[in-house]
């Protein structure tokens, strides 16, 4: 378990260096998209296209990444992950989709709290059809993006 | 894509906090509502339209330049136990679609219980200066009619959030 107690102001106080750093800084990247894609036939994961950010982390900061979208599949007969990763690193899902038929979606979003090393970093959005058949699709319109969103919420301790 | 570099993350000792500064960090929370009492709503076989979730509106003021958070929160509960549900919710700027906080299906025909989906999701803006109303809304597209569950212990809620400049 992690806890720290922000800077709590009284009048008089002094905006030290220390304090500053203590701030959260708020987002360091976002990028959406608005068309669908697909996955078809296949059960290797995959890239969800442009959801990509790459970054310049400052030394001591705790960020939390969230991913959001909205998933289906042709045939409901399986499972439909979506994860957030560096490289070939999972940091974690963002949507774990088992409908009872293909007509239902998922509305996913879910994020990560991390605490990376300084320097350049670069965070994807992937989804896979991990068991079962047919393809799966990430759903995506001009009011109905997908996202990934990088923020900076406060020094790693 | 969009992405910026905040103040380095370490600051020296006599550094002074500048307006610029002030300005490149999130301004926090801007609003919050939610609602506490259960909210039916009609399935379209049946006529129902997309509807606003009562109470789960709100009007905020955005400084120039700014990006902004909304997330939507609520269990979604099919209001009939051998039903299937499509729950279609929205987060909407008066007649206006910004994004999804709900889209689920949820076929109950095994389950003797109401069958029920906490949904959350949000969308990131980056409006104009000036006053902005944004709401929540609903509509059941399965062939069953659906509740939004909300108590004192499980409230349903709209949240806006300042996460910092436009850029």
């Amino acid at each position: 378990m992690a806890t720290r107690t922000p800077w709590d102001p009284v009048t008089d106080d002094v905006m030290t260096e220390t304090r500053m750093d203590t701030l959260a800084r708020g987002w360091l990247g976002y990028v959406e998209v608005t068309a669908n894609q697909s996955v078809v036939g296949s059960s290797t994961e995959t890239d969800i296209t442009s959801l990509t950010v790459t970054l310049t982390v400052q030394a001591g900061r705790k960020l939390k990444i969230t991913g959001h979208g909205i998933f289906s599949r042709s045939v409901a007969d399986g499972v439909t992950i979506a994860r957030i990763k560096e490289g070939s690193t999972e940091l974690g899902r963002f949507c774990q989709h088992c409908p009872s038929a293909a007509t239902e979606f998922d509305c996913a979003e879910g994020s990560i709290v991390i605490a990376p090393s300084a320097g350049s970093h670069t965070y994807k959005l992937t989804m896979q059809r991990f068991s079962g058949t047919g393809n799966i699709t990430l759903n995506a319109g001009a009011g109905s993006a997908a996202f990934i969103l990088v923020e900076d919420v406060g020094s790693a301790s | 894509m969009a992405t910026r570099t905040t103040n380095p993350g370490t600051a020296d000792p006599g550094e002074v906090a500048t307006s610029a500064f002030a300005n490149s960090l999130p301004g926090g929370w801007l609003a919050y509502v939610e609602k506490t009492s259960n909210q039916s709503f009609q399935d379209q076989s049946s006529g129902g339209t997309e509807t606003d979730v009562s109470g789960l509106s709100a009007t905020v003021t955005v400084n120039t330049n700014r990006r902004i958070r909304i997330t939507g929160s609520a269990t979604v509960q099919l209001d009939d136990p051998t039903g299937i549900m499509l729950a279609y919710g929205r987060i909407m700027e008066g007649a206006s679609p910004l994004g999804h906080w709900c889209k689920v299906g949820l076929a109950n025909a095994s389950l003797t219980d109401d069958a029920e989906v906490k949904a959350e999701g949000s969308v990131v803006l980056t409006p104009s200066a000036g006053a902005h109303t944004y709401k929540l809304t609903m509509l059941a597209s399965g062939g069953t009619d659906l509740i939004i569950a909300a108590s004192a212990t499980d409230a349903a809620w709209m949240l806006i959030e300042d996460v910092g400049p436009a850029s």
